[in-house]
């Protein structure tokens, strides 16, 4: 996983790109920090360029979503692609969260 | 065990030389120290015993000390012992040779006795952490290998599925190998009556031990849920708190859960995020489909409502369900076969040889062929068929 987190334009905009697995659990603690620690709020996970997810990132996303939703965050994933999409969409998480395609 | 309690075999012809270094290594405190003259009487000791450490001389009469490294390096059961040259002969060559023989360091006279003390600290500490290693890997191999073992018994059995056959009349075809790891998949039949039974397929998040842990979780679980068998949703939405209740954050599992009724012909389920099930309803469809497997996965979110989804299930109607390893490969092509890839092959295969043990054999063949990946999942593969005929 690759990612970038950028407070601009009144929202907390994470970037992860390449694949988002059980391998990224430590570094994903840094993203929760940034969003518990946001002034703002807006949370967008922007999954344009994330190729692959797999069980644990999928249970990632949703922790992320839970710590957002504490802050009484907006929280939304932006764009997924392939087989991420995929995963979301079989998991219902459009239920939950918002996904814009 | 200290270092100092190990076991060190000190080889010159030099009796001044091995009283010296065997002086040195006592005074430092170890207790078991022994001695030999010459290469030959060095390989006879340590046939009968064999030390931690040798401290080797390399001129030696009768065997010299290269001809000893040779001879142990071998030998298996000495291959590993730790080999210190302590020698006059220090020119490159002699050191080269030494090292390529098989000696693992080398000191060169006169004899220093801090440096040798050192040389033997060194060299004793790594044996012993490598043996505790090796222990200590031994020992979580051979849990992991009956965990493994435990897995596969909480399948159904050969004999249990034929009775299933029988009693309920139908083809099943189950096939389950755990991953090297172990891991999160489980599958399995629950009778209800003569008439009604269910069965599941499910894939806990992760790999390794919490996940197969968990796979013993939910089978306890559902062994005390029996009233919940003949509503899969509500079934599911139990189970979904129990598990919102007792998982880690973010950890969950997906599945599907069918309940069969053999007097309607009715196949009712609902799932959790599953691998979409490959259904041929007679009457309805002509090949394999795929179905919608879509919902929350359980125990991530508490108090989730999940859909009741009802099939006709008549004479001849089939069921593929299946894990994610089995669609997660990467075909000829070098794209993932996916859902869809599946669906193609299992209609393919089925056309040509339309038996249960064909159908399953290619798929778990194929499965072998493409798997090159290095992460390696649990496969399972459930095929049930009614074959009732109707009254």
């Amino acid at each position: 996983m690759k990612e970038q987190v950028i407070s601009a334009d009144g929202a907390l905009t994470i970037s992860l790109s390449e694949t988002l697995s059980f391998e990224d659990h430590e570094r994903f603690r840094d993203i929760l920090d940034s969003i518990k620690s946001t002034q703002l709020n807006k949370c967008i996970f922007d999954l344009n360029r994330l190729e692959s997810i797999d069980s644990a990132g999928l249970g990632m996303l949703m922790i992320a979503f839970e710590t957002a939703e504490e802050s009484n965050l907006d929280f939304s994933l932006y764009k997924p692609q392939g087989q991420v999409k995929k995963l979301l969409e079989i998991s219902d998480f459009s239920q939950v969260m918002r996904i814009v395609s | 065990m200290t270092i100092y309690d190990s076991s060190i075999l000190v080889v010159d012809d030099s009796i001044l030389i091995r009283e010296l270094i065997g002086a040195c290594l006592v005074s430092a405190g170890y207790k078991d120290v022994s001695y030999a003259e010459d290469g030959e009487k060095a390989l006879a000791l340590i046939e009968q015993k064999k030390p931690d450490l040798i401290i080797l001389d390399l001129e030696m009469p009768v065997m010299d000390g290269f001809e000893v490294c040779l001879r142990l390096r071998e030998d298996p059961s000495s291959q590993n012992i730790p080999i210190l040259i302590q020698s006059g002969r220090d020119t490159a060559a002699d050191i080269t040779r030494a090292f390529e023989y098989g000696a693992n360091d080398m000191v060169v006279k006169p004899i220093k006795k801090y440096e040798i003390l050192a040389r033997t600290k060194v060299h004793l500490e790594k044996k012993i952490f490598v043996e505790r290693l090796q222990a200590f890997h031994d020992r979580v191999a051979s849990e992991l290998e009956q965990a493994r073992k435990l897995q596969l018994d909480i399948c159904p059995t050969a004999e249990e599925i034929s009775e299933f056959e029988e009693t309920y009349e139908l083809n099943i075809g189950w096939h389950y190998e755990p991953s090297s790891e172990l891991g999160g998949d489980i599958g399995g039949i629950l009778p209800v009556s003569d008439k009604q039974m269910a069965f599941f397929i499910a894939d806990f998040s992760g790999h390794g031990v919490a996940a197969a842990l968990n796979t013993f979780r939910m089978q306890t679980w559902l062994a005390s849920a029996q009233l919940l068998y003949a509503a899969p949703n509500l079934l599911l939405e139990e189970l979904n708190n129990f598990l919102h209740a007792n998982l880690a954050a973010g950890s969950y599992a997906t599945m599907m859960f069918f309940y069969l009724d053999l007097e309607t012909n009715e196949l009712s389920y609902a799932t959790a995020g599953c691998q979409p099930p490959l259904v041929h309803v007679t009457g309805l469809d002509t090949q394999f489909s795929l179905k919608s497997s879509k919902g929350m996965p359980l125990g991530l979110r508490a108090d989730w409502k999940y859909e009741l989804k009802k099939l006709p299930f008549e004479h001849g109607s089939k069921i593929i369900l299946y894990s994610d390893a089995l669609v997660e490969v990467k075909t000829e092509t070098g794209e993932f076969l996916g859902e869809e890839g599946l669906q193609q092959e299992v209609n393919e295969i089925w056309n040509e040889t339309p038996t249960t043990q064909a159908l399953i054999g290619q798929l778990v063949n194929r499965f072998h062929q493409r798997l090159k990946t290095d992460e390696p999942d649990d496969l399972t593969i459930i095929y049930l068929e009614n074959r009732k005929k109707q009254c």
